[in-house]
């Protein structure tokens, strides 16, 4: 008998070893071929000019690439416009759940089950229909938007549809959607600080604020590392919001919220040209992989 | 040994029997494909129908949502996974037909095509052998909607014939709050939202003045047609119409649901709307005439779906002949009289539809001189009408532009030149 660590396990020998593998291979397999060949595909079609219609297609090595970084303005926008989503919406969505959720353990709010249920219900709505809720409540002459706005005397607004307010409006919706996730998972952090330092400080004498910036803020920094990271990858990816909030004519104008992700679905499904949609696909892989090493090297310093 | 021949002869004539018995019996399921759901009710009672008459045939009518039907086809065709039947519009048709992925039709349903449909409908599912690849089902193409109530509070009698009398009767039209701000728009254009609608709206507003936002130059070649007085009119007059005169806005209701909340006065839209009023508000009093039209000419644009058979379905003769039952004169009165689309057969007698429904007649009441133009016919029909739609989209908000010639200009030289190195980019640029 081996000891590992107040446990005592058999030593296995080479026949339990291979079964256990053999025994993982499907799973592995299925990995394989439902994750890493399809990145692998959309890497190598990226060197091509692949269309989705046409069984025929060639290799031009970097061209797309070329195209897309020099002179490709679909490209710039939805690059500016998704460094701006994934901007805003984190910074928004990180702010927001830290504060409620500081809010709701210092002042031992009641029933503070039912107000995390509320929080948290959009999460559990899907995108879709959640989405079609907020577009008529952002309608310009029924949405309730432009009716609280009556009682102030203030004009109709097209939150949607005029230029100046459709991205700001789907980040508002955006941030409704994710905050109560975000609740949680500060909630779960707060929640593992031991009372005992809390205590401490209150003997001392420490008020609340001087509690939050010298006890909870540096105890919760891996917790809060982890939101911003989770944050960020989600606004970067971020699809289905937009692309039901520009469909038909009381929609968002295209390209004044059009993010990485849409360019890539016009390209592969509206313009059939999957070579480009891959090459974009992989501009945004290897941006997000550099985001997510970057914090998480700075995850790493948190800790 | 004789003995054991018969038998062996007997065995052989049983199983000859058993299996051709079996093989007859056999269902044969035709899959049926579509992104147009309010016409399924009209082809699944075709189908129902067809079913009782060919007992040895299941057909399964799938309705998808429009844009992913023509995915999951685009996708579904290299593959050979597609369906034995698909309705689409013909310029994605043709896309398919260009890469040799549908089947053309039989001799016989060749013949029946020549004998009931216009050729002009036929040429758009025609390659360039001659060879036709679809069965054209309805067709699409904009009209004037105009609300008759607020016509006669106007003291209007006629519908506009022209783009300066369209904006003289939206000013009238339009209707103000105390506070100035518009709660009736005079005239409701496509200002927003993603995709092409937006483009192939402002094709209407070009069409009068002789410009198209792509046109065909030699076959298979285009360029960009707006850079020029049409496309100045059409922009200038989208821009009056929302910051000069401003018998539109941002801030209210558009497109048919507007038309029936009585929020519009009037507007362009395909014929299907008349199915939607007759639905959402049966008691509106409304006239429909053709597009205004302009000192070059007076057209519309035209869009026809077809029934297309890809090359890969195993079922090809069933599905072919499946597309010509649809076109029987019941289901062609069933679609116009309960969905409100226009079938594109000739010699149907509508006029039970008319009785119920007068305004399908004032739609096809079109004069001689009415151009009914098809979409640009090229592979990049989509990049081009969605990155002009982005363009234009930007281009309405900007107030500045209000009739300033040399902005609206160097707005349209920019936006064709990208139209055109679109089109280059896929080899479709001609001069």
């Amino acid at each position: 008998m081996k000891k590992v660590g107040v446990f005592s396990v058999k030593s296995y020998n080479k026949d339990h070893v291979k079964f256990a593998y053999t025994a993982l291979l499907p799973i592995f397999g299925l990995f394989f071929i439902f994750r890493i060949w399809p990145i692998l595909e959309s890497f190598r079609l990226s060197f091509t000019n692949h269309s989705i219609v046409s069984t025929k297609y060639s290799y031009i090595g970097f061209q797309n690439y070329i195209n897309m970084l020099s002179n490709d303005q679909d490209f710039r926008i939805s690059l500016i416009n998704t460094l701006l989503f994934a901007t805003l919406i984190t910074i928004a969505v990180i702010f927001l759940a830290l504060a409620i959720t500081l809010v709701m353990d210092r002042r031992k709010i009641i029933n503070i089950g039912l107000l995390q249920s509320l929080f948290f219900l959009p999460v559990v709505i899907s995108v879709v229909p959640s989405a079609i809720i907020w577009k008529w409540m952002y309608d310009p002459q029924y949405g309730i938007f432009n009716y609280v706005l009556s009682f102030f005397g203030i004009g109709s607004v097209g939150w949607l549809v005029d230029k100046r307010y459709s991205m700001y409006s789907i980040i508002l919706f955006v941030v409704w959607k994710w905050l109560g996730y975000f609740i949680v998972i500060f909630w779960v952090g707060l929640k593992g600080i031991p009372g005992l330092y809390i205590e401490a400080a209150k003997i001392d004498g420490a008020d609340d604020w001087q509690i939050i910036r010298s006890i909870i803020l540096p105890l919760l920094k891996p917790i809060m590392f982890f939101s911003l990271f989770l944050a960020t990858i989600r606004g970067f990816t971020i699809f289905s919001e937009v692309y039901v909030m520009t469909v038909g004519s009381q929609g968002a104008p295209g390209n004044i919220v059009k993010v990485l992700t849409y360019d890539i679905y016009e390209r592969a499904f509206l313009y059939y040209k999957t070579g480009q949609a891959n090459t974009e696909g992989v501009i945004l892989f290897l941006i997000v992989l550099g985001l997510t090493i970057i914090q998480g090297k700075m995850l790493g310093k948190g800790e | 040994m004789k003995k054991m021949s018969l038998i062996l002869i007997c065995l052989s004539i049983i199983m000859v029997l058993t299996l051709s018995t079996s093989f007859a019996a056999a269902p044969v399921t035709i899959t049926f494909w579509t992104g147009y759901a309010e016409r399924v009710p009209v082809y699944r009672a075709a189908a129902s129908d067809y079913m009782k008459e060919n007992p040895n045939v299941k057909i399964e009518v799938t309705p998808f949502e429009l844009r992913q039907a023509e995915q999951k086809f685009a996708i579904a065709l290299p593959s050979g996974t597609g369906p034995d039947l698909f309705v689409t519009s013909f310029f994605i048709a043709n896309l398919h037909i260009k890469n040799g992925m549908l089947g053309p039709a039989p001799t016989e349903v060749n013949d029946w095509l020549n004998k009931n449909f216009k050729s002009s409908y036929l040429d758009l599912f025609t390659d360039e052998a001659g060879k036709i690849y679809g069965v054209p089902d309805v067709h699409g193409f904009q009209v004037l909607y105009y609300n008759l109530d607020y016509y006669k509070e106007a003291g209007l009698t006629t519908p506009p014939k022209n783009l300066d009398e369209l904006m003289d009767y939206a000013r009238k039209l339009a209707q103000y709050d105390d506070k100035g701000n518009l709660i009736r728009s005079g005239i409701s254009l496509r200002i927003s939202g993603g995709g092409a609608g937006v483009a192939q709206k402002f094709d209407i507003f070009l069409f009068p003045n002789g410009g198209s936002v792509i046109e065909p130059t030699t076959p298979g070649k285009f360029k960009a047609n707006f850079a020029n007085e049409a496309g100045y009119k059409a922009l200038n007059f989208y821009l009056q119409a929302l910051h000069k005169y401003k018998v539109d806005s941002y801030s209210i209701k558009h497109d048919s649901e507007a038309f029936v909340q009585g929020l519009t006065a009037q507007f362009n839209r395909e014929t299907y709307v008349i199915g939607e009023c007759k639905k959402l508000a049966p008691e509106m009093n409304y006239g429909i005439a053709q597009v205004v039209g302009g000192d070059v000419q007076t057209a519309t644009n035209l869009n026809i779906d077809g029934l297309i058979v890809p090359a890969a379905s195993k079922n090809k003769s069933i599905a072919w002949d499946f597309a010509m039952y649809l076109n029987k004169d019941k289901y062609l009165v069933q679609m116009m009289k309960d969905v409100g689309w226009i079938c594109t057969r000739e010699g149907v007698d509508y006029s039970e539809v008319y009785k119920v429904e007068p305004h399908f007649q004032q739609v096809l009441n079109r004069p001689e001189n009415m151009k009914m133009i098809p979409p640009a016919n090229a592979t990049s029909f989509n990049e081009t009408y969605t990155k002009f739609s982005s363009r234009l989209v930007e281009a309405f908000s900007d107030a500045s532009m209000v009739d300033n010639k040399e902005k609206i200009m160097k707005f349209l030289e920019d936006a064709a030149k990208e139209i055109n190195d679109v089109l280059k980019s896929n080899g479709e640029y001609g001069e």
